[in-house]
């Protein structure tokens, strides 16, 4: 008899998680169909997407630029004393490309996303499953994954791409200026050598990184936001929730990432 | 808040618009400086092996990158077929008489792919043939001196060019010390030879000199460039020293056939044509040969610190096996003192960088 | 149509968090009938109102709209099911960070394309009068009072004249006045032919509105029948929910406010004939509630506009966060 309540509960916890995992696969195709159509459709909000871009793109502009700068001078530190004394100063170029444009850029303007607009979204749609406002969406005949999730997913993902085009600017050229209070070197020659090192290629694996983490931070944190049921305990448990899985995922796809372009 | 909030559209817009002609502004940079939107040249060549050269290999003249390998195929001769372009802007560069050269480090520092320009006036039509500088073609257009051939003017290029035969010399002296320590072992089997610890004990003095100056080229590498003066004089002195013991030893009536036993077992090797002694003078010549090379290096000690630390300690080994040798040609004849244990030094490079950091 | 119920349940069951919140249950309301379904606390049934409006997908059974499953609608098909019908909440579920106008809009700009931003200004403020509530339209939500939030919430499941009004706990929170008002309007629905069905623990409402009436108790239906039958019913587990039900005098009136509303809304959102045809309402039978005067309806405003709600108000909106 114990065997096969065991046997039982083991079956349905199995149910139970496939059916989870299905569901989360087809909340995300959804959500992906539904952002890739949604500038065609003409019902839904395109205010929530200038929002969240304002919010998510805009506002964290400040946190990103201090971030690259900071990073950006670090590295020219290094190169100009440490690297330098190996006669290996050009290295420092090549440094600056992989740091700033290819692997820590996305990854840290990700966290910042993460932290900032994960849990506000994953929040905010929570207080609403509450407040029965998703129910009031669906009784009046709005998908909310339409008109909900999709303006978000687009608008962290096109925050996210463009904070990476900003983080790489002050990375690279705003970590510059601020080099020059403490060890000038000519513009020419920064130039000459960061162009001789960057390519479109390291530009595009930015961008592609970027796009990739905007998808899982948007995706996660609508869901949790969704997955909320009834009490208001449960939303700042789905905000959590969003930034704990969406960093995990977020690190997971930037080393497979990072592993198919080396290997590859 | 309200301000924001009311022109949230603009910002957005401005926000994104910036950043899109951002992206823009640096492909279009980067896309040019990848040569994008410039014309290449294409040529042919032929090598003897694919090693070192893959496609995107860069080719190189002056330190200007001119061209690349686009792609190489083994063919039916067993040869390597390579097709490589000539960027635009150095297209006058490529003339009749070209060649191409792959230096290779013998030491692991990667190879270099360098182009040197013919002298003919006619510029080479795209889809030419142009050979390497190993090739018999090669040779000839050499020889003839069609080939504007710098001095290797590079720094890498004169590395490599410097080191490989200085490595070579000290390898040298490597193997003729040990093929004279063997010798001596089987002739001086529990011989003795008093007059021959004697000459041999000299000759380890000088060694010992030598072994001295080679250490005190490691302490002083930390500040190897300010000290290069004292160091290329003691050298000078010790390959002075050095080349008054070869002279003695050479001269057949001088001092040191007088303290050989003519008799003995020692006897046994000059009666063999000489061959240890022919052993020690070529060792000894090669030691001063290597020095001589670390004299003309320490002046790109500079640059190339690493690599010139790493030389200097295998000289110092090949001195330091010569001198166990002398060493124990003076404790012998039954090498009964045997030769001595030797107190391993930190190879120079590391103290090196212990220093910078 | 003929007699084919105007949504119909068929073996619905529904989980939720590991619970059974509804079981088999099945029922059909009739075109044009007003449903009133009663039972305790937990009973399931705001799920069952969830359920017949496509908001709660059940687990088992089928929700059929005039004889067609919702869940094999077309995305069009599904839009127009909720073109006409419309769902009051219990606690309002307005959109907290739109301002009430937009509350009231979102409705009309998703399914009348065609309305001008005017138009859609007037229908709006048409439809606030029309619960009574006239106050500024460019609040948010979290300004007004629970009572206020629900006539909005009423208003936004009228604003397009739905056929089939679903409403949870109809009174609830509301003073006498607002009450008494939205009982005139469900009471002219009945009028006027539209299907209604509402969820209430109340047995005054079903003596006043029901034509038939369902009592649930832990997710099953167990006895739904018309208002005749239900007075007849003597089960004690059905009693002690309906309470006593006395048997019913006079027939329910409507409200000409309502019909008037809905005729000048028809107008506007039909061909877009100006509203100006629509007749000065007639004074409302039941004058008792009218005695305070602010529930009463003014004459009809023609089409001038005089709210100026048109310009979007989303500037104060604070979405995306």
């Amino acid at each position: 008899m114990t065997l096969g309540l065991w046997l039982e509960r083991i079956g349905r916890t199995l149910r139970e998680r496939l059916y989870g995992l299905f569901y989360g696969l087809g909340y995300f195709f959804n959500v992906l169909k539904e952002s890739i159509l949604f500038f065609k459709r003409r019902q839904v909000g395109f205010r929530v997407l200038v929002m969240q871009i304002l919010f998510t793109g805009y506002e964290a502009l400040r946190i990103s630029a201090v971030l690259a700068l900071a990073i950006g001078v670090a590295i020219n530190l290094i190169g100009s004393s440490l690297l330098a004394g190996f006669g290996q100063g050009k290295l420092m170029y090549t440094l600056l490309i992989i740091v700033i444009t290819r692997e820590l850029g996305p990854l840290l303007t990700a966290f910042i996303v993460i932290a900032r607009s994960g849990t506000a979204i994953a929040t905010e749609l929570g207080g609403m499953v509450v407040a029965h406002e998703i129910e009031a969406y669906v009784a009046v005949g709005v998908n909310p994954i339409t008109y909900l999730a999709a303006p978000r997913v687009l608008g962290v993902v096109i925050s996210m791409m463009v904070l990476t085009v900003y983080f790489n600017v002050f990375g690279l050229f705003g970590s510059f200026a601020v080099m020059q209070l403490l060890k000038p070197v000519a513009f020419q020659e920064y130039m000459k050598n960061l162009v001789e090192v960057l390519t479109v290629g390291d530009l595009l694996l930015g961008l592609v990184k970027s796009l990739v983490f905007g998808v899982i931070i948007s995706v996660v944190s609508t869901y949790r936001g969704f997955a909320v049921e009834r009490s208001t305990t449960e939303v700042p448990v789905a905000g959590i929730r969003a930034v704990g899985t969406s960093f995990i995922l977020c690190i997971v796809a930037d080393a497979a990432l990072t592993a198919v372009l080396y290997l590859g | 808040m309200k301000f924001r909030i009311k022109y949230a559209d603009r910002i957005v817009g401005l926000f994104v618009v910036l950043a899109a002609v951002l992206l823009c502004v640096s492909v279009v940079v980067l896309g040019g400086n990848q040569r994008w939107f410039a014309r290449n040249y294409h040529f042919t060549s032929r090598f003897a092996s694919g090693g070192g050269i893959a496609p995107g290999t860069a080719i190189n003249m002056k330190g200007f990158q001119v061209g690349k390998i686009e792609r190489i195929t083994l063919n039916a001769d067993n040869e390597v077929d390579v097709d490589f372009v000539i960027y635009d802007t150095y297209l006058e560069k490529a003339k009749h008489n070209s060649i191409l050269e792959l230096v290779t480090s013998p030491i692991g520092l990667g190879s270099q792919l360098l182009f040197h320009p013919g002298k003919g006036e006619a510029r080479l039509e795209e889809g030419a043939f142009v050979p390497t500088a190993d090739s018999p073609e090669g040779q000839a257009l050499l020889e003839q001196e069609l080939v504007d051939i710098p001095p290797k003017d590079d720094t890498i290029t004169r590395l490599l060019a410097n080191v490989n035969p200085l490595l070579e010399n000290v390898n040298k002296t490597v193997v003729t010390v040990n093929r004279t320590l063997t010798e001596v072992n089987r002739a001086l089997a529990g011989q003795s030879s008093g007059p021959l610890g004697q000459i041999v004990g000299d000759a380890a003095d000088t060694m010992a000199g030598v072994e001295a100056l080679v250490v005190g080229v490691k302490d002083q590498a930390q500040s190897v460039v300010a000290k290069a003066d004292d160091l290329v004089s003691s050298i000078n002195r010790i390959t002075l020293n050095l080349e008054a013991t070869t002279e003695a030893l050479r001269d057949p009536t001088g001092l040191v056939p007088k303290l050989l036993d003519p008799k003995g077992s020692i006897k046994t090797i000059l009666d063999d044509k000489n061959a240890l002694y022919n052993s020690l003078i070529g060792s000894l010549a090669e030691t001063q040969k290597t020095l001589r090379n670390i004299q003309s290096m320490t002046t790109t000690l500079n640059a190339q610190m690493p690599t010139i630390a790493a030389t200097l300690e295998e000289t110092r080994t090949a001195i330091g096996k010569a001198q166990d040798v002398l060493e124990g040609l003076k404790n012998n004849p039954l090498l009964r003192g045997g030769i001595p244990e030797r107190r391993d030094q930190a190879p120079v490079y590391q103290s090196l960088r212990d220093a910078e950091l | 149509m003929g007699d084919e119920p105007i949504i119909e349940l068929r073996g619905v069951g529904a989980h939720r968090g590991g619970f059974q919140i509804l079981r088999e249950v099945s029922f059909g309301l009739a075109e044009g009938a007003t449903t009133v379904f009663m039972g305790g606390a937990g009973s399931g049934k705001s799920s069952l109102l969830k359920a017949a409006a496509g908001i709660v997908v059940p687990d088992e059974g089928a929700v059929l709209f005039r004889g067609k499953d919702l869940a094999k609608m077309s995305r069009a098909e599904e839009l127009e099911f909720h073109r006409r019908s419309g769902f009051v909440f219990q606690d309002a579920a307005l959109w907290a960070n739109q301002s009430l106008f937009d509350n009231l809009a979102l409705p009309l700009r998703l399914h009348e394309h065609g309305l001008s931003a005017a138009e859609v200004a007037r229908a709006v403020a048409r439809v606030a009068e029309l619960v009574g509530y006239s106050d500024e339209l460019k609040a948010r939500p979290s300004e007004l009072s629970t009572g206020e939030r629900r006539l909005i919430g009423l208003a936004r499941a009228l604003v397009l004249d739905p056929e089939l009004l679903l409403m949870d706990e109809p009174a609830a929170y509301l003073d006498e006045t607002s009450a008494e008002r939205v009982f005139e309007i469900i009471a002219s629905l009945g009028a006027r032919r539209r299907s209604v069905a509402i969820v209430s623990g109340s047995s005054d409402i079903a003596h006043r509105f029901a034509d038939s009436l369902g009592v649930l108790k832990a997710g099953r239906l167990l006895a739904f029948g018309s208002y005749a039958e239900a007075v007849r019913w003597d089960d004690p587990a059905i009693r002690v929910v309906t309470g006593r039900l006395r048997a019913r005098k006079a027939p329910v009136s409507g409200d000409a406010a309502l019909s008037a509303w809905a005729d000048a809304l028809t107008g506007s959102l039909g061909d877009g004939a100006p509203s100006a045809a629509a007749p000065a309402p007639a004074r409302p039978p039941d004058a008792e509630a009218r005695e305070r005067g602010k529930a009463a309806a003014p004459p009809e405003p023609t089409d001038s506009g005089g709210s100026d709600q048109g310009g979007r108000a989303a500037d104060t909106d604070e979405e995306g966060r």
